[in-house]
């Protein structure tokens, strides 16, 4: 699948500076190049049944080569974490993030066993 | 496009950008309002199915969040009377105070409340649009 990220998301990623947008432009571009893992059913509701209420939203967990500092800098990635990139079912990467690893797999975000409805790669 | 051509235009869009102020953006692709208060690195911290708490990497403070699945919020909260009209603008303080409510463990809800006072303080507010 093809993965765009929008106009108007670059324009309010623009308002945190350079290092904000080397992010989306270079951490995120790698991530959805060489993902660690990705989840299945962002929306879901833990509370609810998972068949019934999941839903065909992406997230990549990842960790690319570099992290930036807020003026642009680059740096190692942040130890302990992982860079989440959600796409949604039209293949707009909407939104990302650095999230706290999970406790017994260091490529995945924690908790990801409640948080998504399935992992879809690996299998 | 070369990828080297996609990063310099996308980190050209940097160079007309103003100096940072608090604000607040809806995004229609995600159906979630991600907001900052604060111009610094950060990462994120699940609060519940609702709300991610966006922690400050020097701070340790929150310095913005991200509310999501708006729509379902507001329908699930009938009560918050918001009807969204094209171009409407919403305050941040009053989609939060949804979830909030709702909020039984007392640690979660001292956030929430945290995070309203945040709100409030900068006056965030986001322009929501319909979706399709």
């Amino acid at each position: 699948m093809e993965v765009a990220i929008t106009l108007q998301r670059l324009r309010w990623v623009a308002k945190r500076g350079k290092g904000a947008l080397r992010e989306a432009a270079e951490a995120v571009a790698h991530v959805l190049a060489d993902p660690k893992a990705i989840y299945e059913g962002v929306r879901w509701d833990c509370d609810s049944d998972k068949e019934s209420d999941s839903d065909d939203w992406l997230c990549y967990s990842g960790i690319p080569k570099e992290a930036f500092a807020t003026d642009g800098r680059p740096h190692a990635p942040y130890e302990g974490e992982v860079l989440l990139v959600f796409v949604n079912s039209d293949g707009v990467a909407y939104l990302w993030r650095w999230d706290e690893c999970d406790d017994d797999d260091t490529t995945a975000p924690r908790d990801w066993r409640t948080r998504f409805c399935k992992k879809v790669w690996p299998k | 496009m070369t990828t080297n051509d996609r990063t310099r235009r996308i980190l050209a869009m940097g160079d007309s950008a103003p100096p940072f102020s608090p604000c607040a953006y809806y995004d229609r692709d995600g159906d979630f309002i991600e907001s900052f208060v604060r111009d610094e690195g950060f990462k994120g911290q699940r609060l519940d199915k609702w709300v991610t708490v966006y922690i400050g990497r020097e701070s340790g403070e929150i310095v913005g969040s991200c509310v999501k699945d708006v729509r379902k919020l507001m329908a699930l909260y009938p009560g918050l009377d918001i009807e969204i009209e094209e171009g409407d603008e919403v305050a941040l303080s009053y989609i939060l105070r949804a979830p909030a409510w709702s909020e039984g463990d007392p640690v979660k809800l001292k956030t929430y409340r945290a995070l309203i006072r945040k709100a409030e303080e900068a006056n965030l507010r986001a322009v929501l649009e319909p979706v399709g």
